[in-house]
């Protein structure tokens, strides 16, 4: 199911990428690279298994993911050092690298996949920290619900981390905003 | 735009695939190590020496591709295709689309990797990488 939404959220931009394409040659090169995605996709559906985390590993998840998304957003859109903001690239970066030296939980990856979440900016975020906080809680369900999806491929935590920025926008939205 | 916008995000994306894909699975250091230390380099250098901040992401956006363990590309020449798709697609997106949506370079890079999966499928050799198009290699007969 989760490698449906994820799929649905990369053919979304694809179809963006294509929608704005003027030129007649680079509109059939997008068109060829259409089909190249969907065998790309069919052969990603062959690795699917079903597991599952234990529930510790769950709750690990669970805290890491929404914790980093809101260090990364403070980074990156509070902290100045002279030259304006740090921006999401460096405030990922120092993230991730930090995430990538906690051997003893194993939480490499849920933690670099908070610091995308947290890569948004103020203005899709509401410039609210308790958005980026919904917004890491959602993809920390979709990080557990997708395991083994997209397994060892660069750019899984990326996707999941759009599809929840994408998801708890449009709820807060339909739900009328942050009060 | 002008053409050497084009080439140096081009130039970027293939050098930050390769340098991420070297440490990540050559060097054994992890996806996220790798990548975040890339990421950080170029981060601070565009962040200090106050250059085009889209050369800071395109950067980022291949080293996210180059994540991918060899299981799943399998060799340098792969990843620089790969490297390459993502520059393509990143100067294909606009920046209205989803602007601002944490994970939209991410997600571009796992379009590149899909496509370059696809790629293989179509021209890589079978009988070179077959644990890619999961069948079980063919065993190699031991004559003693």
């Amino acid at each position: 199911m989760t490698f449906f939404v994820l799929s649905f959220f990369l053919l979304i931009l694809y179809l963006t990428i294509v929608s704005t394409v003027k030129h007649k040659g680079a509109f059939l090169i997008a068109l060829l690279g259409l089909c190249v995605l969907i065998i790309g996709l069919i052969q990603e559906t062959k690795k699917l298994k079903h597991e599952r985390y234990t529930l510790a590993r769950e709750l690990e998840v669970l805290i890491a993911i929404p914790l980093s998304t809101v260090v990364t957003f403070f980074l990156s859109t509070k902290i100045d050092m002279g030259y304006g903001f740090l921006g999401p690239v460096i405030a990922a970066g120092i993230v991730g690298l930090l995430g990538s030296y906690l051997k003893t939980y194993d939480l490499a990856n849920p933690i670099y996949c908070g610091a995308f979440v947290g890569m948004s900016s103020a203005q899709v975020a509401f410039s609210s920290f308790w958005f980026m906080g919904i917004a890491g809680l959602t993809a920390g369900l979709i990080f557990i619900l997708s395991h083994e999806v997209y397994n060892q491929t660069g750019g899984t935590l990326g996707a999941i981390a759009f599809s929840s920025v994408t998801i708890a926008r449009k709820i807060i939205m339909m739900l009328g905003g942050l009060v | 735009m002008n053409p050497g916008y084009y080439a140096v995000i081009a130039a970027l994306s293939l050098a930050s695939a390769l340098l991420t894909w070297e440490l990540n699975v050559k060097r054994g250091w992890g996806g996220v190590k790798a990548s975040s230390l890339v990421s950080l380099i170029s981060g601070l250098i565009v962040y200090f020496l106050r250059i085009n901040p889209d050369y800071g992401a395109a950067v980022m956006g291949a080293s996210f591709a180059a994540m991918s363990t060899d299981k799943v590309i399998p060799n340098r020449r792969w990843v620089s295709i790969c490297g390459l798709v993502f520059a393509a697609l990143f100067l294909g997106i606009s920046s209205q689309a989803f602007g601002g949506f944490g994970g939209r370079l991410g997600t571009t890079s796992c379009m590149s990797v899909v496509m370059t999966l696809g790629l293989l499928r179509v021209f890589g050799s079978h009988k070179k990488y077959p644990h890619l198009l999961h069948h079980k290699a063919p065993e190699k007969k031991i004559f003693k």
